[in-house]
């Protein structure tokens, strides 16, 4: 069950040194909102998706949760947040060789009070959704490029986090797998979750309730 | 069988189906209660150390971390292991050894000790002092007579030993060395009695704290039956082996010994000789003690052994082999030490990725440095735990090398001083594994979550 949570940016702005790499980015995201952020390589979506996460500090702005500035809390706490209310799908799937595919689903669950085994069930659920029953004891090496971008997904549902960031989804994808994983992660949309990804792909992006493009250092929605 | 006295050098145990309380010799049951103590209370601690707190399940990524890294967990286990085991053999012995040789001279009454002068030409203080002069060499009675009366000597007692019994002449188990003590006059044999006695009946014996074959409280010595009135406290030294009866008694067996007529044809009649004079002499007052000495070594055919320099002797040859093993213990456990610091700080370097990933997922910094305190847990515990085992059990070996090859006494440490060497052992490897990892730990707080935004996939 998804709680119904709220996501605020607030001139959000990112720099490294001298080296402004994004300013002024404000939005709000309410429940069932799905925003793709669309640029070229290396302008910075995927740092605005790690400060949307709570991975990275923004230089100005804050995010706001559900009310709670985020900026004020401490390491526990902003670890506790991304726990309980963000999943992600990273680009390049971030899965571990050693773990087959249901434990890297549940790998979330271990820092939970609940536990990687409470888990395992909702676990082998999802992936048999996604149409890897016959793969859940397959270790990464042993799965096609799809196959992983599935089982990352699958990781980043399992805690059912009301927020889900995915940085570039769907690419490299088959059409067939860019479909099953687009499913998934908008399905997420219709069941009251918040959804903000990174993506070239137009006709994905036109799948998303909101489109947000670069404009000089900032998002801005079209 | 319920334990109810663990902390002496015996483990006394009550026997269920009779009641009756018995003691095991400390070799059977303290071991075997440390390594009962061992194979269930480490893998509680072990549990323990997988979930470090609450909220957190860390088991499965600690497991699958050390099963991950096989070779490298067997060789940090081992390695932990030998050291431990290293430490504690050495440990275990060096303090056996060194509660003998203190007991000995807590419990050998004498301060001097005069032996005929052919016994000091084939045998060296150390052999003297802890194991007597097992052998037929006598001196007459006017030795002790002369030390008696001299200035500063406190108490002097003659001795007269008969011969060495085994199996095949008497009821023994070991060999067993037959000591004529004069009651009248002795003060090391005495004091050990739990109650005091006049003297000893010629049918009458009292055996030492090793001698076997004691249970019915009879032996049968060279044809003769005797009675066992007591059996001494083990003392660390010569006196266990021994069996004492009165010194008259015992200068007839050996008059009755037919190969003996040779050893007294040239001494004369066994009545008039004796085999050591032992001697408490004042030591507070060293110039008078110093003249004693003295005056001793003046009387001709004799040798004087002095305690103090018997066990000062003793303790430096205890030390010349105890030094060399000690180096390489320091050397092991210098060695588990950065064999410890490397694994760890390569291995947070190493799994950057994963750990950033972990951090994104929603892993605190306080959750990974439990992760890896976990692994180094287990593998610490584990090490020591199969240490302690094999530590016992090589324990068991040196010590029984080292009593077949050397002089010293033995009294091996008790269950009590035995589980707290093996907890300061297990103490002092928990803080070493601290120590090496808590740079690697320290490193963890700086790994940027953010980075599984942008790393590849994790091996």
């Amino acid at each position: 069950m998804i709680s119904m949570t709220t996501l605020v940016a607030e001139n959000l702005g990112k720099s490294y040194g001298d080296a402004v790499i994004l300013e002024g980015i404000g939005f709000q995201a309410n429940p069932g909102d799905s925003i793709a952020f669309m640029s070229p390589s290396g302008s910075g979506k995927s740092t605005l998706l790690s400060m949307l996460g709570l991975l990275l500090t923004p230089t100005t702005g804050r995010v706001v949760v559900d009310g709670v500035d985020t900026s004020t809390m401490n390491d526990k706490q902003l670890s506790k947040l991304r726990l309980e209310n963000v999943g992600f799908v990273f680009q390049h799937t971030q899965l571990i060789g050693s773990l087959r595919a249901i434990e890297n689903v549940t790998v979330p669950a271990n820092f939970s009070a609940q536990g990687a085994k409470a888990k395992a069930e909702q676990a082998r659920e999802m992936l048999c959704r996604l149409g890897l029953e016959k793969r859940l004891l397959h270790y990464p090496y042993q799965l096609s490029v799809g196959q992983k971008r599935r089982v990352a997904l699958a990781r980043a549902l399992v805690m059912d986090p009301p927020i889900v960031i995915a940085d570039e989804p769907t690419n490299d994808l088959d059409a067939e797998s860019r479909n099953s994983v687009a499913d998934a992660l908008f399905d997420r949309c219709a069941q009251s979750g918040i959804l903000l990804f990174a993506t070239h792909d137009e006709e994905l992006a036109s799948r998303a309730t909101r489109i947000m493009r670069l404009d000089g250092k900032t998002f801005k929605e079209v | 069988m319920k334990l109810f006295d663990i902390c002496s050098d015996s483990a006394t145990v009550i026997d269920s189906r009779n009641g009756k309380a018995c003691a095991l010799p400390f070799s059977l049951s303290g071991y075997r209660i440390i390594g009962v103590g061992i194979i269930r209370v480490f893998p509680r601690i072990a549990r323990v150390c997988l979930r470090l707190e609450k909220g957190n399940d860390l088991k499965d990524l600690i497991l699958h971390s050390l099963k991950m890294r096989k070779v490298g967990t067997v060789a940090v286990l081992i390695s932990i292991a030998l050291s431990t085991c290293l430490c504690l053999a050495l440990g275990l012995t060096y303090g056996g050894v060194t509660k003998g040789i203190d007991l000995s001279e807590q419990r050998s009454g004498s301060d001097l000790m005069v032996v005929p002068l052919s016994a000091r030409i084939n045998l060296t203080d150390t052999t003297l002092l802890f194991t007597g002069a097992p052998a037929n060499v006598y001196m007459g009675m006017d030795v002790y007579e002369q030390i008696a009366s001299m200035d500063g000597v406190e108490k002097a007692s003659p001795q007269f030993f008969s011969q060495t019994l085994d199996m095949g002449c008497c009821s023994v188990g070991e060999e067993t060395r037959l000591i004529g003590v004069d009651f009248a006059t002795d003060f090391v044999v005495t004091p050990l009695l739990s109650q005091p006695i006049d003297g000893l009946a010629s049918n009458q014996i009292i055996a030492g704290g090793n001698v076997t074959g004691v249970d019915t409280g009879m032996m049968r010595i060279l044809g003769e039956e005797f009675e066992i009135v007591e059996v001494l406290p083990d003392t660390g030294g010569e006196l266990d082996d021994c069996i004492v009866m009165d010194i008259q008694t015992a200068r007839e067996l050996a008059k009755k010994m037919p190969d003996y007529d040779e050893i007294f044809e040239g001494l004369g009649d066994p009545e008039k000789l004796i085999s050591t004079v032992v001697i408490d002499a004042n030591e507070d007052d060293p110039p008078a003690y110093a003249t004693l000495c003295s005056s001793i070594r003046k009387i001709s055919g004799i040798a004087l052994v002095e305690n103090s320099e018997a066990i000062d002797a003793a303790q430096k040859q205890l030390r010349s082999v105890f030094v060399l093993l000690a180096v390489t213990t320091v050397a092991m456990v210098v060695i588990t030490l950065l064999q410890l610091f490397a694994r760890f700080y390569t291995c947070v370097w190493d799994r950057k990725a994963e750990l950033a990933l972990y951090r994104a997922v929603g892993a605190d910094a306080g959750a990974l440095r439990k992760m890896i305190g976990g692994e180094i847990g287990i593998l610490v515990l584990g090490g020591c735990a199969l240490g302690l085992v094999l530590g016992f059990v090589g324990q068991g070996m040196l010590q029984k090398i080292l009593i077949e090859s050397l002089d010293f006494p033995f009294v091996a440490y008790g269950f009590g001083e035995s589980a707290l060497l093996a907890l300061a052992i297990v103490a002092a490897f928990v803080l070493i594994a601290f120590l090496a990892v808590v740079w690697p730990l320290k490193q963890i707080s700086r790994i940027d979550p953010s980075l599984a935004m942008q790393q590849g996939d994790i091996d």
